[in-house]
């Protein structure tokens, strides 16, 4: 048996533990065993995705720059190996697999209630084994290029990357994360390699298994199938981008029935990451603005401006951050206005300690609540890891902020003259 | 996780489930009420939204959802699905389990009677709901009705249902529900939500620790002051197609959606259940089946080309985004795949991988408290519960002939097509 350290990580208050593995073969491996349940959730992932389209590998002198959409493309077809490929694999075992990419991430899943050791066996082997050819490479265009058009007539998301295209003038998160029938037709074979060869070194992969799991059986396959690499030293282009938007204001049509509209206000960053804390901050900043005991909420919804489709989030990743309220309203105008308005008061008037108690106390409780379920936790080991935070800390956080510090978040954060206002309109109006 | 449900009748189609919640650190509590569809078709789409906007005791939003976040980010929810040809009306709370209370306070029972005001005293008076209230809620229903046309997949489903469904109640069309809704008055809507609670076949899950003879008392006394005469819950099962129905439409869009609507033969929902739900997922459920590996990876027509059993209406749906210009030969090869199923050419592989990827899924159903009042919700109109290790029992013992069979009775009905404007020229 290889040699590896294994840690013990334990939270007192949220009451819940995980083993965390540093692989002899360089692989974090986090073993999240949960007591009475019958399924496990196993996620193999890579700090890998949209964004990532420069990149300089080892001693590189040029950034290598790829087309866009490849790291999604990549996903799609490590599923297929030279002789059987891992979803008839997986048939044989009943597990229910997937993956996905994300801006910053590609993760390869399965869930199942048998059978671990083999699904485990199957994810660890096909992630580790690319087989690309340029016959297999252009039978997926067809496949992806269906999804790209799927995706093309979803309004919500195309409204998503509408407002980052307004927001950011470099940097790659206003891509779509699938590419273009146009940029995936430059993907080949050889550009695959290179950027698995790059990307898929198990130093920068995180492995996660929830659930039904036991340590002695995730390192009885790990042993077997992981080998160890030369290290490889990867650095990803910072997009520096200028204080203030790209565009204040852009405009499109689709088969809508409505208007929609997204009103992003784009944070001014110098260092590409945020922390935990940073994060905790602008989510309880998003309740306390517009979560549904607020003001501005409850005015939008009476004066008839905004509907059931009202939403906000708060963006953040490697070079980007930005809060986004959207929804569907004729007087999109006149709602961007007073979320500017009631933004510009609370950053002038400061935020009252009862409103941060109880979206604090109400924070806590819907974090305690999402210790349930096993894939939220994996995805949640897995996002904390790639932040270089352990999934527990969300909690210590939550329990140690301030009203000072909520305030001056707003006021470093959210400036309303850094906003962009993207609004899709009905066809043919 | 392995359940133990205790079923309490309270009386004549009313009870309550409990199942304790072991580790879980979420409990749940739903109202589930259970009434034909058709009858107050506006205001029933209405009513759940607004007993959960509001109540008497905390009549503004910003007061009840203040009471929520007090305790400790609850969610309160109202909603309606469909269930063959009635609608479920379901009232949901999710809190943190008591002991993750930071004061020791019981936040299950006081959801409990937080959701237990919002079905029995809602913001009301003289006979009337607050009109404001009302309409601000119409408003958003209709929106939301609206705006589905946002979602083209979702669409496309909904319009082959219509089609194929004109002369049922499951066809009711989105304008005679937009009219419906609009026609509604806070005062219709206030004789609706009597008449619900006296009509409904109805069932409260708790899932989480909660004390079972507490709060069977609460409920009862709650329906003590109404007057029950709970209807039946039918649904018009429809055994075969006598002809295909073919629709095209246009929209202003990319990719063209084809939505093919079968009858299953079924003649009730429980009618040869496992077979049906087995055959339907080896012609188009997982990874593994007829569907995805021929029309998806083998002639690379499109991104997703499934099939689906709406079980308590005896249909299948097989839905799939394409080029136009491929539609004939995704239609040709879907109904292909069909008759392969019909004549037993799936493979022992398929059909190996379609038992075991079930039972799996099966065993796993209740590992979350969602899925724990998900399963419970879908028992409503059975008398008694069955463990679902007994489903799972019944899987394990199907063979290929009871699927042949299954496939055997399905019949094509209806061919939808949403085609893409501008498809035509092959792009």
């Amino acid at each position: 048996m290889t040699v590896s350290n294994i840690k013990e990580v334990v939270s007192e208050r949220l009451g819940e533990r995980y083993f965390e593995i540093e692989h002899d073969s360089g692989l974090k491996m986090i073993v999240y065993p949960k007591e009475n349940y019958a399924s496990s959730y196993v996620i193999f992932g890579t700090r890998y995705g949209s964004i990532d389209t420069a990149f300089r590998l080892n001693d590189d002198r040029e950034f290598t720059c790829v087309p866009e959409g490849i790291a999604h493309f990549l996903e799609h077809k490590l599923f297929e190996s030279e002789e059987i490929d891992a979803f008839d694999r997986y048939s044989k075992t009943g597990a229910n697999a997937n993956a996905y990419t994300s801006f910053d991430r590609t993760c390869y899943l399965f869930s199942c209630t048998g059978k671990l050791k083999e699904n485990l066996e199957i994810l660890l082997d096909f992630v580790t084994h690319p087989y690309f050819t340029e016959q297999t490479v252009q039978k997926e265009q067809g496949i992806i290029g269906q999804e790209i058009k799927m995706t093309q007539d979803d309004p919500n998301w195309a409204l998503l990357f509408s407002v980052l295209q307004a927001m950011y003038k470099y940097h790659p998160v206003q891509i779509e994360i699938a590419g273009t029938v146009e940029s995936i037709s430059h993907i080949t074979a050889d550009l695959l390699y290179k950027c698995y060869n790059t990307f898929y070194n198990l130093e920068n992969m995180v492995f996660c298994a929830v659930g039904n799991v036991d340590v002695d059986t995730v390192l009885e396959v790990a042993d077997r199938i992981l080998v160890r690499k030369d290290k490889v030293r990867i650095e990803r282009k910072f997009f520096e981008e200028p204080d203030g938007v790209n565009k204040a204001y852009v405009e499109s049509e689709m088969a809508v029935t409505a208007p929609l509209f997204a009103l992003g206000f784009k944070e001014n960053i110098r260092t590409p990451e945020r922390t935990t804390r940073e994060l905790i901050l602008s989510q309880c900043i998003i309740e306390l603005l517009s979560g549904k005991t607020s003001k501005l909420y409850n005015e939008l919804l009476g004066d008839g401006l905004i509907n059931s489709n009202f939403s906000s989030e708060y963006l953040f990743g490697y070079g980007y951050s930005s809060l986004i309220f959207s929804g569907e309203s004729e007087k999109y105008d006149e709602v961007a206005k007073r979320i500017k308005a009631e933004i510009d008061r609370l950053s002038r008037e400061g935020i009252a300690a009862d409103d941060f108690e109880r979206v604090r106390r109400m924070q806590y409780g819907r974090l305690i609540m999402s210790f349930n379920d096993i894939d939220d936790i994996a995805n949640g080991v897995v996002a904390s890891y790639f932040a270089g935070e352990s999934i527990f800390e969300d909690a210590e956080v939550l329990s140690s902020i301030t009203l000072d510090e909520i305030n001056d978040r707003l006021r470093s954060s959210v400036h309303t003259d850094c906003c962009s206002l993207s609004v899709i309109k009905p066809k043919g109006e | 996780m392995k359940i133990n449900p205790k079923v309490v009748e309270i009386s004549p189609a009313l009870r309550s489930v409990f199942v304790e919640g072991g580790s879980f650190k979420t409990s749940i509590i739903t109202a589930s009420l259970l009434v034909p569809k058709g009858k107050n078709l506006g205001e029933l789409l209405v009513l759940p939204k607004y007993l959960t906007y509001s109540t008497k005791k905390y009549p503004t939003p910003a007061e009840l959802n203040s009471r929520l976040e007090y305790l400790y980010g609850a969610v309160l929810d109202g909603v309606v699905t469909r269930f063959g040809e009635n609608s479920l009306i379901q009232l949901e709370m999710t809190c943190i389990d008591n002991k993750y209370s930071l004061d020791g306070e019981d936040v299950g029972q006081a959801c409990l009677e937080l959701l237990l005001d919002a079905l029995f005293e809602p913001d009301a008076e003289g006979g009337s709901l607050d009109s404001d209230k009302y309409e601000l809620q119409k408003r958003l229903a209709v929106e939301n009705i609206e705006s589905a046309v946002n979602d083209k997949r979702r669409y496309a489903f909904t319009r082959m249902l219509e089609i194929m469904c004109a002369d049922e109640v499951m066809g009711i069309t989105r304008e005679e529900t937009i009219d419906a809704i609009k026609q509604s008055t806070a005062v219709s809507a206030y004789s609706a939500w009597r008449e619900l609670l006296k009509d409904a076949r109805v069932q409260f899950n708790f899932v989480g620790s909660f004390n079972a003879d507490r709060a069977t008392a609460l409920i009862k006394e709650r329906f003590s002051q109404i007057e029950r005469e709970p209807v039946e819950n039918e649904t018009l099962f429809v055994e075969s197609a006598e002809d295909v129905t073919e629709v095209t439409e246009t929209m202003d869009i990319n990719q063209s959606k084809l939505v093919l609507g079968f009858r299953s033969g079924m003649t009730h929902r429980k009618d040869d259940i496992y077979a049906e739900q087995m055959m339907v997922d080896i012609f188009g459920g997982g990874i593994y089946s007829r569907l995805f590996k021929n029309v998806r990876e083998k002639l690379s027509l499109c991104y997703y080309c499934s099939a689906s059993l709406m079980r308590e209406k005896g249909l299948v749906i097989v839905q799939s985004g394409i080029e136009y210009s491929n539609r004939q030969q995704a239609l040709d090869e879907i109904l292909n795949q069909l008759e392969i199923m019909k004549n037993g050419g799936f493979t022992d592989e398929e059909f190996e991988a379609s038992k075991t990827a079930i039972c799996d899924a099966l065993s796993g159903a209740l590992d979350t408290p969602d899925g724990i009042d998900a399963f419970l919700s879908n028992k409503i109109v059975e008398d008694d519960i069955m463990p679902i290790e007994e489903s799972i029992k019944k899987y394990q013992a199907l063979t290929r002939e009871d699927v042949i069979r299954a496939a055997k009775r399905i019949t094509l009905d209806t061919v939808y097509t949403l085609a893409g404007k501008e498809d035509d020229d092959g792009e």
